[in-house]
């Protein structure tokens, strides 16, 4: 499953790289997110509620980030595992851009699930990403702008 | 554990049960009525696991045991009346209705409502009506073979 | 609808007698294996890998362990040193390959998503099943590999380590058996396409999809020290399933009972192969001395069994512009998947396959090459049609192009091509020992007029409606002889029955084959009440138990009326030719069988028949009073009888139907099918019946429905009936077979064995049914499944 979008965030992109790199921030913008913890500068441990069609699965995992170029860009590589329900990997770009005082955040995301999540969530792997990648921008956006965050789960 | 009273082809069992068992796994595993089976693997998909849950013909792998508390239950075992063939038993027989036997019962049971809901069957409503059993073996010809002739031999 | 008669020609040969099963199966009281319950039995359940292609990092198996009722739970790295790998050579065919080196849970990596990597045992399903769940297993991925033409590429990712390619077989299956004949051959049927007025060359694909019996596997064993190991197994082949056994888990030869339950649901050929889950459960159950039961599941089942054909064909035909066909030139690449199954090994399918392919048809040269790529999926498992229905489906079509070139009727085409005379060998060496092609083809066409059909499909058409006929041909192994079975499977292809008689004058017959569903209850007991002149009823057999039945390959390859019942009717005629002699010397009269008929319950002097003796009497007087007998003689009557025929055998059919299609949204209805079958002598018609209606939907259903599909990171996505969609009542023909029979001159009674290659001529027939509806689009069908979808797109391409 591939995925790639703009959004336009209303705050400078030093402001911007900053939170991409907040653990306090991701953690409450991640949909389903109950535990993210900075193991290092660019790895973290997570505990992620989701569900994808009919299965609800409780995934922990480890997210990297990788090819740093602050405040430009990175990639976070991460791999979870649901137990019984399978797993999932995502691999997303994150680049961003001036635009005046705002910021265009463009992600691409690489995401593929396995075992009884692709088999029973697989049609649904496509509409479920984007749902919590729109989640979690939303969130994130809403964060910066000292707002709480608005959807906590994915359902 | 719960305890469930459920008359099963006549017969009253009051059973400690866990809440999660399947009623399939109840009528096979604690009754031990073991005609009654399991195909799709509790899917509800293939309808070997066919009984009557108070006349009605229901799949016993989507319900629970304890749902089944103070219900009537028959299965295949239930089918015959005092060890006469139900004309519907009989058809299969007498038109090679069933090949491994796997899926009969369940077949047996649904076509049983159906005949009685439907005395008169066109071979497209049979088929129709056989959509929730599959069958690997016989290719379906002699299961409506025999359901048509069922029909006849009850209208008779 | 006919009632069921009693007798034809004072014999139970060829009469629609209702089968003696059906009693115990429509009342619930049949013993399939998950009804076999043993005390202190252990319930087992597999953690299946998730992934393709991975290293085992690490199995953590504490938090499943720590629940209550939980026994053990065991990996690949326990059991390594506790047991034999595979292959042994009980298992290997006597065929050049790469077999692959494996233990009934995997060790070190995974090779496909399901394969078995730990088992749990608890004293509890539902436990068991809970701890499952809590083991966790850390993967190291690796790159998978799915696509078979990528796996055989260099440089490809290696699954078998122990191997330096992906190809785990390969043959030339024409001209000879050295390189230089290959070539020559080769260069022969170079130049007879050089020169040919009319060629084809396509690439035909069929999918991944095979048979699924509506009983999954499952395995009971029990041990003793005194009497050692009990094994109730699904399976078509106890016999070889015991010597498995024997071999991997190094227990002696008189300690090792197998079983095949009484009632199977269902095996298709998928209970036919020896898989890894048998050992395992074997080994559990002695090392723990306690039952150990493993039922798998149908998500199990999807995921690692009935998955077959998966083939694609570069077939090229060359044929005259009168429409003799010449020569065939075949390329075949085969997906095997991982090869982890004994027996078969994948590879074995699509091997017979090639030597199939060129079917019923005469060919002055055939040109057939298959390669087999090991790749990241279920290893293949037979399914009826094995490996000919990719194949048939490739060689079925083709002709159909060249008719279509030719503007000839394809039905014409085919009668001229047919093998006009058996015996016969075909360009790939296969022996087709007798019956009337041409006689069953005439049969076929008897039921339709082509001139009053091609005139309905004008004046539809003249409407935008778009009718059809398709044909299709198919010459099957009727059962396989030695000669067959040994090169092919390493097993003796002879059939073999005890038949016992009781002194109350019943018979009670033994054999080893293990069927499930084919009625060889009722079979035998007709065959058994012929040849005593005892009522059908006096008849009991049992089957699949190794310690009670002579030897069997197994209920494999249409072995039945072929072998199987070929031996029960000899050792039938053994034990009549010592009543005969005793009835003789008691009667004072010089007399040997041919003198006596055997009919009603009595054996009857031909010559007086006044003189008569009750079959009971007899019977019981040979059996408990052997006195006074003829010099040289003893009491008792029983015999065991193996019966091997002079020459492998076949039998043959032929198939038309006819479809609309709808062309603005590609689906199509089938609206007619006839089959005509020569099956030789037929036992029981209504069984027969039901073989072919099975057989035919079988391969309907693979042809339009079901589809194994594996994503590009090796992910099986169809491990449930939901998904991998089998035909319903609603969604199938009605199925008019016909016969045109030659009896078998190989077979004492002129039978045949049948049904198992049967699917093989469907998916051509439907395939070009279609193509003829759709003739003023130009379509030609070369891939399966038949989707509507995917008829659509090819109508609006034609189109466009």
């Amino acid at each position: 499953m591939e995925l790639a979008e703009e959004i336009r965030i209303n705050a400078t992109r030093d402001i911007v790289f900053a939170a991409l790199n907040n653990v306090e921030i991701l953690k409450q913008a991640i949909p389903g997110c109950e535990a993210l913890e900075a193991t290092s500068a660019t790895e973290f441990t997570a505990t992620v509620v989701s569900k994808i069609g009919p299965l609800k699965a409780r995934f922990t995992g480890n997210v990297t980030l990788v090819d740093v170029i602050a405040p430009q860009s990175y990639t976070m590589v991460g791999e979870g595992k649901g137990g019984p329900a399978g797993f999932a990997k995502m691999r997303t770009f994150v680049h961003l851009t001036d635009e005046g005082e705002s910021t265009l955040l463009r992600y691409e995301v690489k995401a593929d699930i396995g075992g009884k999540l692709a088999q029973l969530g697989g049609a649904l792997i496509s509409s479920t990403s984007k749902k919590l990648a729109g989640i979690f921008f939303g969130n994130f956006e809403a964060l910066l702008n000292g707002e709480r965050a608005i959807e906590r789960s994915s359902e | 554990m719960q305890t469930i009273n459920v008359k099963v082809n006549g017969t009253t069992y009051q059973e400690s049960v866990p809440i999660r068992m399947l009623l399939v796994d109840f009528i096979r595993e604690v009754v031990g009525l073991t005609g009654t089976h399991v195909s799709c693997t509790y899917e509800g998909v293939c309808g070997a696991c066919t009984i009557h849950l108070n006349g009605e013909a229901v799949k016993s792998c989507m319900l629970l045991a304890v749902q089944a508390d103070g219900h009537e239950i028959t299965t295949v075992e239930g089918l015959a009346n005092d060890k006469e063939l139900s004309p519907l038993q009989k058809a299969f027989n007498e038109q090679h209705g069933l090949q491994c036997g796997f899926c009969t019962a369940g077949v047996l049971m649904n076509m049983t409502e159906f005949l009685a809901k439907n005395p008169n069957p066109s071979d497209d409503e049979i088929r129709h009506g056989l959509i929730g059993n599959l069958c690997r073996c016989t290719g379906y010809v002699h299961i409506v073979n025999a359901v048509r002739a069922a029909a006849k031999s009850i209208a008779n | 609808m006919a009632s069921n008669p009693q007798k034809t020609n004072d014999s139970w040969m060829g009469s629609r007698l209702a089968r003696k099963e059906d009693l115990r199966l429509v009342t619930g009281q049949g013993k399939y294996i998950s009804d076999i319950v043993l005390p202190r039995m252990l319930h087992a359940v597999f953690v299946r890998s998730d992934r393709a292609h991975a290293k085992i990092v690490s199995i953590d198996t504490s938090a499943a362990l720590a629940l209550p009722g939980v026994v053990c739970v065991v990996t690949g790295d326990d059991i390594v040193d506790e047991l034999r790998s595979m292959p042994q050579p009980v298992l290997l065919p006597n065929l050049p390959a790469k077999y692959p080196t494996f233990y009934p849970l995997c060790v070190g990596k995974v090779k496909f998503h399901g394969a078995p990597v730990a088992l749990v045992i608890a004293r509890d399903k539902y436990v068991a099943e809970d701890a499952a769940e809590l083991v966790e297993i850390e993967y190291e991925e690796l790159p998978v590999v799915v696509d078979p033409e990528a796996a055989l590429e260099p440089g490809a990712p290696l699954i078998n380590e122990d191997h330096d390619d992906n190809e785990i077989f390969s043959m030339t299956f024409t001209g000879g058996t050295t390189q230089a004949e290959h070539d020559a051959n080769d260069k022969e049927v170079e130049e007879i396409f050089q020169n040919a007025d009319v060629t084809i060359k396509e690439r035909f694909r069929v999918h991944r999809t095979g048979l699924t019996p509506m009983e999954p596997r499952g395995v009971l064993c029990d041990w003793s020290d005194s009497d050692g190991l009990t094994a109730w197994i699904t399976t078509q082949r106890p016999h070889i399933d015991r010597l498995a056994i024997i071999d991997l888990l190094d227990i002696p030869a008189d300690k090792v009972r197998v079983i095949a339950p009484r009632d199977q649901g269902g095996g298709f050929g998928v209970k036919a192969p020896f898989f890894r889950e048998n050992v395992i459960i074997a080994h559990m159950a002695r090392k723990l001395g306690q039952p150990v039961r493993w039922i798998e599941s149908r998500y199990e089942s999807l995921m690692n069994v009935g998955q077959e054909r998966d083939q694609i064909n570069y077939l090229e035909v060359a044929a005259t512009q009168d429409g003799k066909l010449l020569a065939l030139r075949n390329r075949g690449i085969a997906d095997n998947g991982t090869g982890e199954t004994g027996v078969y090994w994948g590879f074995v399918m699509p091997f017979l396959g090639a030597v199939e392919l060129p079917n019923t048809y005469t060919w002055d040269k055939a040109d057939v090459k298959l390669r087999v790529a090991v790749t990241n999926k279920a290893c293949l498992t037979p399914s009826r049609a094995f490996g000919h229905f990719p194949t048939r489906f490739a060689i079925e079509r083709a002709v159909d192009m060249i008719a279509h070139k030719i503007g000839m009727e394809p039905s014409d085409l085919r009668r001229k091509n047919l093998i006009p005379h058996l015996p016969y060998t075909s360009t790939t060496g296969e022996y087709y020992d007798s019956g009337d092609f041409v006689q069953v083809w005439d049969n076929l066409m008897s039921h339709i007029d082509m001139a009053k059909f091609r005139e309905e499909q004008q004046a539809a058409r003249s409407e935008g409606r778009y009718i059809g006929i398709g044909f299709g041909t198919g010459v099957e192994l009727s059962g396989m002889a030695s000669e067959v079975l040994v090169p092919m499977e390493n097993q003796p292809g002879y059939g073999a029955a005890s038949v016992r008689l009781d002194p109350r004058g019943t018979a009670l017959v033994f054999g080893g084959d293990a069927p499930g569903g084919q009625g060889h209850e009722t079979s035998v007991a007709q065959i058994v009440a012929s040849a005593f002149g005892i009522e059908p009823q006096d008849t009991v057999t049992t089957t699949g138990d190794t310690a009670t039945t002579p030897f069997g390959s197994g209920t494999i390859g249409a072995r039945g009326a072929s072998y199987f019942m070929s031996a029960v009717h000899n050792a039938c005629v053994e034990i009549k030719v010592k009543i005969a002699r005793i009835l003789a010397h008691d009667l004072g009269i010089s007399a040997t069988l041919d003198d006596f008929e055997f009919v009603d319950g009595q054996v009857v002097l031909r010559s007086d028949r006044s003189v008569k003796k009750s079959f009971r009497d007899i019977v019981e007087r040979i059996i408990m009073h052997p006195i006074n007998m003829p010099p040289g003689e003893v009491g008792g009557l029983e015999a065991t009888v193996y019966f091997e025929a002079a020459k492998p055998m076949i039998c043959f059919n032929a198939d038309f139907c006819t479809v609309e299609v709808d062309i603005h949204s590609g689906e199509f209805k089938i609206t007619k099918w006839v089959s005509s079958e020569d099956v030789g002598n037929v036992i029981n018609p209504l069984i027969v019946d039901g073989q072919m209606h099975g057989a035919i939907v079988q391969g309907l259903s693979n042809t339009m429905f079901e589809e194994f599909i594996y994503n590009d990171q090796g992910q099986q996505l169809t491990a449930d009936f939901e998904n991998y969609k089998i035909a319903n009542a609603a969604d199938m023909p009605d199925i008019e077979v016909t016969y045109s029979p030659s009896p078998c001159p190989h077979t004492p009674l002129g039978t045949r064995g049948i049904g198992e290659g049967r699917p093989s001529s469907v998916p051509g027939a439907l395939s070009n049914a279609i193509c003829d509806a759709l003739l003023p689009f130009g379509i030609e069908i070369t891939e399966l499944p038949l989707r509507p979808g995917a008829i659509w797109k090819k109508i609006q391409e034609s189109q466009a």
